[in-house]
């Protein structure tokens, strides 16, 4: 009986070697394992083995079983692993992909979302005001008279109820001060207006970037600081700034300021106008909100705008604004 | 303004580089914009004079000149201009010169004759008032010599003066900016000032003439002629164009001292001179040629017969000195800065005179630029003033003197500067008049109109010690979100949801024109069209009150630039009507929705349904669409878009025939949403968790057959209307139309529909769910007359 055990394991051996088909494996599962099987079948032999050798042969008959039943797993797993890589030999990764299209944003977007993210992590918030003003907001209230030359039909678009389309984003400066009390850090991104004529540097609409810091004991100090900071952050460390003594109606002193980097091509370019809040602007605030909050012996502030366009101009190298509007795809795509 | 480096230095006690004169000009405030070289400052260009011209042998334009040069050897050289005779005095350029357009002179042989250098012309030195030829110089040039002893070279600095320094539009105004600056004295010697005589009834100053302050000054005997080169060098420097010597001494010293002047010949002016307002219907023949009628708002200078001059702004022709006047009158007077102003705005005519009126002049230079340039005008065109100047109206009063708080100096501008030092350096604009503990008072020059309060002191002292002197300081500080961020941050969200599906941001301008404007009317908003009052041309005259234009505008260029597949969104401000101004996101799509790939095959277009997807994708489905009945042109089909009960947008199928014109081929989608609206749905919204089902799903189709008028929104809310409280979810997977009208009858459609049913408590028994089913399918069959394409109809 032992005997007969072993070289049932021996035959199977010798056929699991010689199968190599999924089909073969399973017919061979049937031959040694099935009802009718040769395993099956000596087992049913056991009746006549004696008693005493029972233990060992049911032991015997037992692990030939089970071992076949392994050697079958195992044999159907190596086969399945070949399959695989049968059918998976020769695939060309080097083939493109499927295109999945993606978009892009706006190159002033892309600037805009820098520069927004450079004064929010010094704790400026962002604010907004109306692109159609009124004189108040946009002259006025900014210590700018009447006959100011930059208020007349030549400059200004006017609407025909008298009021105007902002010719810079400063108008923000008054709409917050009116609804909040100081201290006001804030800056406010959008769109002014003025009537140049266009061409490779103008358009009658730009974008600005306007900010406002009202507190007690804000001083030029805190201007160049917050100033520098934004610049650095913007166009690297290496980046150098000049502040440059301007003229203003609604800030004094005030500045212009200036940068030069290598990568810039190593000439002074005029970035931005700043300044102190004139107390001017403050006394009018006061008036319009009828209270003394915004009292220019009590509170200080600095105040600065930065034409985007022209930013976005230099640091992408882009020689005409007016590709900004045009929005040819070979020009948006290529600041994905 | 023009400033000439050379004539700049005679005002300076110290001799400073161009370089470092333009580099302190732009620290001080007075931005250098530009530089030009005028002149040779080249040693090699010489004065030589023409003894002998003869034609060239070889050639007809040109002609071979002998010329003395110094050296007492006759040089000969070829040149090919004409304008000169032999005699002349011309620059000649020896081998070895470089000239400033770039030129680099040797000796060399020109048609085989030897030419040993090279007469130049005004242009080749860089020169202005160039023209043809050589330039002839003067018979008092020194033959021989560097002709930049002579002629001097210079350099021409555009200098930009901001609005409030009018007191810096002159050589000595600037120059005395800059000696504060260097802390040096101003080397500048008033001349001395003749009596004054007041009515004389040789000059009449009316009330509300707009003018405060009126001289006039009688030189006779003058012999009016061409002015010697170095005055001649000196205005074309500063762009300005020789006349005379006696109009060149005015122009000469407004140029000096900033100080407009007119010079009238006395013998075109009948008795005295009446400064008034003009009079309706006044007309002036202007020495620009031009004529100008005349309001009561204009001041003008008149005689007997009339006009002679607009007062401030420009003279009249027919009373201006020329060759043959003998007899002067020298006008110095100071004009109402906002008369000027609006008489040189509504004609159109800025002149030096008017520029520097409408900024301000200073009132105690008017005396000291009369007595300047009589002093010139009798040196160079001889003469004999009057003794005493005509003189109307009152010299306005000094303004007041200012006090300066230290500490409020010191606090705004973030250093710690000391009271000395303050007092230093103010005492170089400023005199001090008092002071206390802790603060000051100052007095500022007649000239210094700009300087009125402390803040004015304050800026004053941040420019003399250098901003760069103050280190920056960076505090950062607490600041909490505001609406603007909420709404900021909302739409860069929409903006980065709307890229990932393959949509380009585009940015175009609020100003559109007509067509434009009323290309389409928002229905989902009262609007009312802005047009502006001024605008720059018909194509931008008008506030965008849709996004459409210039979707459209940027999807046909890009279009016709070849581009495949056109998706584009931009999001920005519409305008007019309620409210009255928008932010608002607007996008258009078109054509393949992705390349063509070797596997996949051809992508897939945009439609409508395909649009519809991106909007409910990138808005949450919480969009509701609705049908719209009346769809105007350009649209064909148009739905409503409603958050929360309000409309708030649109999205829509271009009409093919308005499309074909733009040159846009295959269905083109636009849709539109009030973007402000609904992020305020957002905005500080907290999401809360929701219990999901661990319970299986039970799904089942039905294919509902209806009239082809019902529309798929009616039959999903007849479904959700049933109220079944197991049903999760209704999809559509198909919508089928016979067109042979066979399998469903004429003007019919089928929807097939997977419905899903769930609880979150408990797996459901297949009779609920088929009860469930069948209230659908009785509700569907009652409201909407619907049939079923599956066996178990009821």
């Amino acid at each position: 009986m032992e005997e007969k055990i072993r070289e049932l394991g021996e035959r199977f051996e010798a056929e699991l070697a010689a199968a190599n088909e999924s089909s073969r494996l399973e017919a061979l599962r049937v031959e040694f394992l099935g009802k009718q099987g040769h395993v099956t079948l000596l087992s049913q032999q056991m009746r006549d083995v004696p008693k005493e050798q029972k233990p060992v042969i049911g032991a015997a008959l037992n692990e030939l079983r089970q071992r076949i039943v392994k050697k079958l797993e195992q044999k159907v797993a190596e086969l399945e692993k070949a399959a695989e890589a049968a059918r998976y030999a020769g695939f060309d990764v080097t083939l493109p992909g499927v295109p999945r299209r993606r978009g892009s944003l706006h190159p002033l977007t892309q600037l805009l979302l820098r520069a927004v993210g450079v004064f929010r992590r010094i704790g400026f918030a962002l604010a907004a005001g109306p692109e159609i003003e009124t004189e108040f907001h946009c002259f006025d209230a900014l210590n700018t008279p009447p006959d100011h030359p930059a208020r007349n039909e030549l400059d200004t678009f006017y609407l025909p109820d008298g009021r105007l389309l902002r010719t810079h984003t400063s108008s923000v400066q008054i709409r917050v001060m009116e609804r909040q009390p100081p201290p006001v850090r804030v800056i406010a991104p959008g769109p002014a207006y003025r009537r140049d004529e266009i061409d490779a540097t103008h358009l009658a609409q730009f974008h600005q970037l306007e900010g406002l810091c009202v507190g007690r004991d804000v001083s030029v100090a805190d201007l160049k600081g917050t100033i520098e900071f934004f610049l650095r952050e913007m166009f690297g460390p290496e980046v150098e700034c000049r502040f440059r003594p301007h003229f203003f109606p609604f800030t004094e002193p005030s500045f212009e300021i200036d940068i030069r980097s290598p990568e810039l091509g190593d000439r002074w370019m005029e970035m931005a106008g700043c300044g102190m809040v004139h107390p001017a602007v403050f006394e009018a605030v006061c008036r319009s909100r009828d209270d003394r909050l915004y009292d220019p012996d009590v509170v200080t502030g600095f105040a600065f705008g930065f034409g985007l366009d022209r930013l976005a101009m230099n640091l992408l190298g882009v020689p005409d604004i007016r590709m900004f509007v045009e929005n040819d795809v070979r020009f948006l795509h290529q600041f994905l | 303004m023009k400033i000439s480096y050379e004539w700049l230095s005679t005002f300076l006690s110290e001799k400073i580089s161009e370089e470092a004169l333009a580099e302190l000009l732009t620290r001080v405030g007075l931005t250098v914009e530009g530089r030009t070289q005028l002149g040779c400052s080249d040693a090699n260009v010489v004065v030589a004079q023409i003894l002998d011209s003869q034609k060239h042998p070889n050639a007809d334009r040109l002609s071979v000149c002998s010329v003395e040069d110094g050296s007492g050897q006759l040089r000969q050289i070829v040149c090919g201009a004409k304008n000169y005779r032999v005699g002349d005095k011309v620059p000649l350029a020896l081998p070895g010169a470089s000239l400033p357009c770039g030129m680099k002179i040797k000796a060399g042989n020109l048609r085989g004759v030897r030419s040993e250098g090279m007469l130049c012309s005004a242009t080749e030195l860089g020169l202005p008032g160039g023209g043809e030829g050589l330039l002839i110089l003067p018979g008092d040039a020194p033959v021989g010599r560097p002709l930049r002893d002579y002629l001097p070279a210079d350099v021409v600095m555009e200098v930009e003066v901001t609005p409030n320094r009018p007191d810096c539009l002159s050589h000595v105004g600037i120059a005395r900016e800059i000696s504060i600056f260097l802390d040096k004295k101003l080397v500048y010697q008033t001349p001395c000032q003749p009596r004054i005589a007041r009515g004389t009834g040789a000059a009449v100053l009316e009330p509300g003439s707009g003018c405060v302050f009126y001289t006039v000054r009688r030189i006779r005997g003058v012999r009016v002629g061409a002015s010697p080169m170095w005055l001649r060098r000196r205005l074309e420097a500063v762009g300005l164009r020789p006349i005379n010597n006696v109009v060149d001494v005015t122009n000469y010293v407004l140029m000096e001292l900033g100080q407009p002047l007119h010079a009238f010949d006395a013998g075109k002016v009948a008795g005295a001179i009446r400064v008034r307002q003009a009079r309706a219907g006044e007309k002036l023949l202007a020495l620009n040629g031009e004529t100008y009628e005349l309001l009561p708002e204009d001041t003008v200078i008149a005689d007997e017969g009339g006009v002679l001059a607009l007062g401030g702004v420009i003279g009249g022709e027919g009373s201006g000195v020329s060759e043959g006047t003998t007899e002067v009158l020298l006008e110095s007077a100071l004009f109402c800065s906002a008369m000027i102003r609006a008489t040189s705005r509504r004609l159109g005519v800025m002149t030096d005179s008017s520029y520097r009126f409408e900024r301000g002049v200073d009132p105690q230079g008017v005396l000291a630029a009369s007595a300047r340039a009589t002093e010139l005008i009798l040196g160079l065109a001889g003469g004999e003033a009057e003794e005493v100047v005509v003189v109307e109206g009152e010299i306005p009063s000094a303004p007041s003197a200012i006090r300066l708080r230290h500490g409020r100096a010191r606090s705004l501008l973030g250093m710690g500067i000391k009271d000395e030092e303050i007092q230093g350096y103010l005492g170089r604009i400023c005199e001090r008049v008092g002071g206390g503990f802790g603060e000051t008072v100052w007095q500022p020059p007649t000239w210094r109109m700009d300087l009125r309060e402390e803040v004015d002191l304050c800026e004053e002292l941040c420019r003399l010690v250098g901003v760069e002197r103050i280190g920056g300081r960076v505090v950062a500080e607490s600041a909490g979100a505001s609406r603007s961020d909420g709404l900021f941050d909302y739409g860069v969200e929409i903006r980065n949801r709307l890229v990932g599906f393959g949509f380009s941001e585009i940015k175009t301008s609020s100003l559109v024109s007509e067509a434009e404007a009323v290309l389409y009317e928002p229905g989902y908003r009262r609007v009312e069209l802005v047009r502006l009052r001024n605008p720059l041309g018909e194509e931008h005259a008008y506030l965008r009150p849709s996004l459409l234009a210039g979707l459209l505008r940027v999807a046909q260029a890009n279009a016709h630039a070849g581009a495949k597949g056109l998706a584009f969104f931009e999001i920005g401000t519409t305008y007019g009507g309620e409210p009255e101004e928008l932010l608002t996101l607007g996008l258009v799509a078109s054509g393949a929705m992705g390349e063509r790939h070797w596997k996949v095959g051809e992508a897939g277009s945009y439609g409508f349904y395909e649009v519809r997807g991106v909007l409910e994708a990138i808005f949450d489905h919480r969009l509701r669409f609705l049908p719209q009945e009346e769809v105007r042109w350009p649209f064909v089909v148009a739905a409503g878009l409603e958050l929360d009960g309000r409309r708030c947008g649109v999205v829509a199928i271009l009409a093919p025939s308005f499309c074909k014109e733009r040159d846009l081929v295959g269905e083109v989608v636009f849709a539109e949403v009030g973007l402000e609206w609904v992020a305020e749905g957002v905005l500080g919204r907290r999401r809360k968790f929701e219990p999901y089902g661990r319970f299986p799903l039970v799904q089942r189709d039905l294919a509902v057959v209806v009239e082809e008028g019902v529309k798929y929104s009616t039959i999903e809310s007849t479904i959700w209307g049933v109220g079944e409280t197991l049903l999760r979810r209704v999809e559509v997977f198909d919508v089928f139309r016979d067109a042979s009208g066979q399998r469903l009858g004429a003007g019919k459609k089928s929807v097939a529909m997977r419905l899903t049913f769930g609880s979150v408590e408990r797996t459901l028994k297949a009779e609920e769910v088929e009860e469930s089913l069948g209230r659908i399918r009785r509700a569907l069959a009652e409201t909407l007359k619907a049939t079923f394409r599956d066996p178990q109809s009821p």
